[in-house]
């Protein structure tokens, strides 16, 4: 049985991003890496294939040509085969038209199970799992915690429920796993093992190569369009009113807007106070008599 | 990498450009040529260590265009004079050299100028007296329409010469009181034409500047906008105003990047903060404008000195970058140190404002209190030592600290005597003084730095001339420091007659009603006051000079002033103690020696300054090979004076 692991390539998040154009943060001026749910899709297959459940692991990735770098990292990790689906007309393509790519890339090949990452880091849609799924007439289990594959016929996988529940399901194969963070820890490569897997082949299909009309791809064949991307609001902070006069303003700004505890002074002779302090102390019903 | 200052040290795209984190160096009238103009040697080794030590830009001047400038023509140092360009061409590329972007800053002076010493003009948007110390209390003059084209053509001519020299772009100084920042004031813009009134009309000197700027540079370069977010004067620019401006300049599609500062500069603690500032107090001017604003670029400044602190700054989206003027100046390897994870060792400013703005404010380039080799990069450079020496330094004040610190860099063996059980001497007495903490920033830096470097500390040991034959060094510097100064009046040895180092180390018992006599006219007197009437005494300050503390940084000293005031002090100047006769204090006025009298004084607290204590220097002299004396062992003076001494010694030996 062949696994196929699906990797996207983007933006490390780790640097602050920058809304690029209106509506990307595709900046092409940083670096790039392995969206990280993705290696641990691979890094779940190479165990596999370890482990004697897997025969092959084919690495599958559509993107840029630069998307080949995350392809090197993932042969350089064990993966056997890579693939790059690259064609300038996939440039603008929303989860489903990525997924009608890989779909049609991945039909070709003899493959018993799909793992993807159960979402990418830089658009966070999580949805090509399902798409990919639905086009290629197979089962889907989304946000495995915990995999097991018996056998060849069958995938028993944990999922996270809310509350700490957890729930076990099983799909037969062939069949689409998501993963999550956690399933397991991408082993670490070398740098010397990542040139040494550059002088591997990338197998590379374009459009025609995957007999797809433009009509399919891109951003003719999206579902969705992205309409606007703004970047978070700054966390909350001190801001004095405008309407205070200039030295108000300035005498919040140097205490950093904190206020002096105001009490209240209670005032007469000892017993009045007394009486008055007593009082209050009920009235808030600090004191119960 | 320090991954935990991630946010900080990641890159940011500028318009045209990548810098490759998110410190600069922030535009400040260093005076390194008379008027900022433009650039020389002693400029270009202050900006150049700078941008070795890891900023990602490093913003030059203000340089001043425009009229004012024209005034110095040899060597020529106004930016509009073609012949300036071979200076910041070389300023530029050593800029670049070290992989940091040069940017140059543009402002035209206008009523902030001063006749009195350049003669000519002052230009002013509008005819409004500039007020509020330390200002000049001059009437500007009315810019006529061409005067306003001639500014115009400044900016023009200026950038020109910017691009010429490689740099990769101009910023125009919109804030900080100069002319631009005029003219956006409604407090200062009241003209009746289409340069005054309305927002639209305040704004077009600004747009005009603006497209004359872009129109020169073209793309390829950065433009950025420099403005103030709240100038905290009456009828002035508010935080409304502020986002209003960012808006319409973000709209122009011209401007790359806003810096959001507060304050005119004529209020100097709100431009630059002093110790009594909370961290950062201005940062949210800035995060208020990013919110406002799309997507263009906002910086913020203000007070920003810490790694920590400017790593949130950036996490929280507050700014997109954090110019740094003071943190720079106190450790140009601020960025360098965050990112190798050495972020001890980095020299954090105390906003003493002692070398920096003190100096700035008698004409003379800046420099640090902390850092003494700021400003002089080229003539005390720090190289290892041709001979290695055994030096031996008494005394653990920040003189002897610094002298130490230097002399073990240069790879001599030293030890260190200090009689306290702790290092940091009078500095370490200053910070316990309300407001006054960020001075314990000084011992802590130079107690790692002595472990570091391996110098022999020995704490708690008095050190005599046979101790010193006994030890028999290469080398000693006597950094014994000073006794308080007495108060040599009749009555001045009275048991009610404390001295302020005593009382901030709460070694004295101070009574209700104190007079502070202001006899040093620095900081101790304030202080010391400050510290007594927060803790509600009632308190007078006398001082025999026209103000209290005139010698002190005024942005410091108009923070130490605010609080007293607020606290009920009082404050009475021109008048000396004659004599101190129980519980009365009897003064003078100075000029017509009109007697006062003071009744019910509990305690007279009398600042008077140092005496040296050179006992040991003068008990050595001739008996050793090498001999110094630094800091107040040599002369009573204030901290920058006592590293500067450190430094040079520690460098000659």
């Amino acid at each position: 049985m062949n696994i196929v692991a699906c990797v996207k390539q983007v933006v490390d998040t780790e640097h602050l991003v920058e809304i690029v154009g209106e509506t990307s943060i595709d900046d092409p001026d940083l670096p790039r890496v392995v969206n990280t749910c993705d290696l641990v899709a691979v890094e779940e297959a190479i165990q596999l294939k370890e482990k004697t459940r897997a025969d092959e692991v084919i690495v599958v990735s559509m993107g840029p040509p630069s998307a080949e770098d995350a392809l090197y990292r993932c042969l350089a990790m064990g993966a056997d085969r890579a693939l790059l689906l690259c064609d300038p007309a996939f440039e603008g393509s929303d989860s489903h038209a990525t997924a009608v790519v890989l779909a049609k890339a991945i039909s070709s090949l003899e493959y018993g199970l799909i793992l993807c990452g159960k979402r990418s880091f830089d658009s966070e849609a999580g949805q090509v799992g399902y798409y990919l799924a639905e086009m290629l007439e197979i089962p889907i289990i989304s946000g495995a915690i915990k995999m097991e594959v018996p056998s060849d016929e069958k995938v028993i996988v944990q999922r996270k429920l809310r509350g700490g529940y957890r729930e076990v399901l099983e799909a037969s194969l062939p069949a689409v796993v998501t993963v999550e963070m956690g399933l397991s820890e991408p082993r670490y490569v070398s740098l010397r093992a990542v040139s040494g897997a550059k002088r591997r082949e990338i197998k590379r299909y374009d459009m025609k190569g995957l007999k797809l009309s433009s009509e399919d791809v891109g951003q003719k064949g999206s579902k969705t369009t992205v309409v606007s991307l703004s970047r978070p609001r700054p966390k909350r902070i001190f801001v004095p009113d405008s309407h205070l006069s200039a030295t108000e303003r300035l005498m919040q700004v140097e205490s950093g807007g904190l206020e002096e505890k105001k009490g209240d002074v209670m005032s007469g002779s000892p017993q009045e106070v007394a009486s008055k302090l007593v009082q209050s102390l009920i009235s808030q019903r600090i004191l119960r008599i | 990498m320090g991954q935990e200052y991630g946010d900080m040290l990641s890159p940011v795209k500028v318009g045209p450009i990548t810098m490759r984190n998110r410190i600069y160096f922030a535009a400040h009238a260093a005076r390194f040529m008379p008027l900022n103009g433009g650039v020389n040697d002693q400029a270009i080794a202050y900006y150049e260590a700078r941008a070795k030590g890891g900023a990602a830009a490093i913003i030059t001047g203000c340089h001043l265009i425009g009229p004012v400038c024209t005034q110095t023509p040899n060597p020529p140092s106004y930016l509009g004079d073609e012949r300036t360009v071979p200076d910041l061409k070389r300023c530029a590329d050593s800029i670049h050299k070290h992989g940091a972007k040069a940017i140059c800053q543009l402002g035209v002076i206008g009523r902030l100028g001063e006749t009195r010493p350049f003669g000519g003009v002052t230009w002013g948007a509008s005819p409004v007296r500039a007020d509020l110390p330390p200002m000049t209390w001059e009437i500007p003059h009315e810019m006529e329409i061409e005067e306003i084209k001639q500014a115009v053509d400044e900016y023009r001519k200026a950038a020109r010469n910017v691009k010429a020299a490689g740099y990769d772009g101009i910023e125009i100084f919109g804030g900080g009181g100069l002319l631009n920042h005029q003219f956006l004031s409604p407090r200062l813009n009241v003209r009746k034409d289409e340069y005054g009134g309305s927002l639209e009309n305040r704004l077009r000197l600004q747009f005009e500047c603006v497209d004359a700027v872009r129109d020169v540079i073209g793309n390829d370069m950065v433009l950025g906008f420099k403005m103030s977010g709240d100038d905290f004067t009456e009828g002035g620019i508010t935080l409304d105003g502020a986002k209003e401006i960012a808006c319409a300049l973000e709209a122009t599609g011209k401007v790359d990047y806003l810096t959001v500062v507060a304050g005119m500069y004529i209020i100097i603690p709100t431009h630059v903060p002093p110790m009594y500032y909370p961290l950062g107090p201005f940062v949210y001017l800035a995060s208020e404008v990013r919110k406002a604003v799309k997507k263009i670029n906002v910086n913020c400044m203000g007070r920003v000195s810490d790694p920590t602190q400017a790593n949130k700054i950036i996490a929280d989206g507050h700014a997109d970058m954090i110019g740094m003027v003071r943190a720079l100046i106190c450790d140009p390897e601020f960025v360098n140190k965050a990112r190798d994870g050495k972020d001890d060792e980095i020299r954090r400013c105390t906003a003493c404002e002692e070398a920096c703005y003190g100096r700035y404010r008698r004409g003379v380039h800046v420099s640090c209190a902390y850092n003494p080799q700021a400003g002089r990069e080229q003539q005390l450079p720090i190289v290892p030592a041709a001979t290695k020496k055994k030096v031996m330094v008494v005394g653990g004040g920040v003189a002897g600290l610094e002298t130490a610190r230097v002399a073990a860099l240069r790879g001599h063996w030293v030890s260190l005597y200090e009689r306290e059980s702790d290092l940091g001497g009078q500095v370490r007495t200053v910070a316990k003084a309300t407001g006054r903490l960020d001075f314990e920033e000084m011992p802590r830096y130079y107690a790692d730095q002595m472990k570091l470097l391996a110098v022999d500390v020995h704490l708690e040991t008095e050190v005599t001339p046979e101790m010193v034959m006994e030890i028999n060094p290469d080398a000693v510097v006597v950094a014994t420091g000073s006794v308080p100064l007495e108060l040599d009046v009749p009555g001045g040895d009275q048991k009610n007659v404390l001295e302020p180092r005593g009382v901030l180390e709460g070694k004295a018992e101070v009574g209700q009603n104190v007079v502070v006599i202001a006899g040093e006219h620095n900081m101790q007197a304030l202080t010391t006051a400050d510290t007594l009437a927060e803790k509600g005494k009632k308190v007078q300050v006398i001082t025999d000079a026209f103000y209290a503390g005139s010698q002190a940084p005024f942005g410091t000293c108009q923070a130490v002033y605010t609080r007293l005031l607020r606290a009920g002090a009082t404050i009475t100047v021109l008048t000396a103690v004659k004599e101190i006769r129980g519980n009365t204090v009897i003064t003078r006025n100075i000029f017509t020696d009109v007697e006062g009298r003071i009744e019910g004084v509990d305690t007279v607290v009398a600042a008077m300054g140092g005496k040296a204590e050179n006992s040991l220097y003068c008990s050595l002299k001739g008996k050793v090979k090498e001999l110094y004396a630094v800091g107040d062992c040599m002369q009573p003076r204030l901290i920058p004076q006592a590293t500067l001494d450190g430094l040079r010694v520690g460098t000659k030996l």
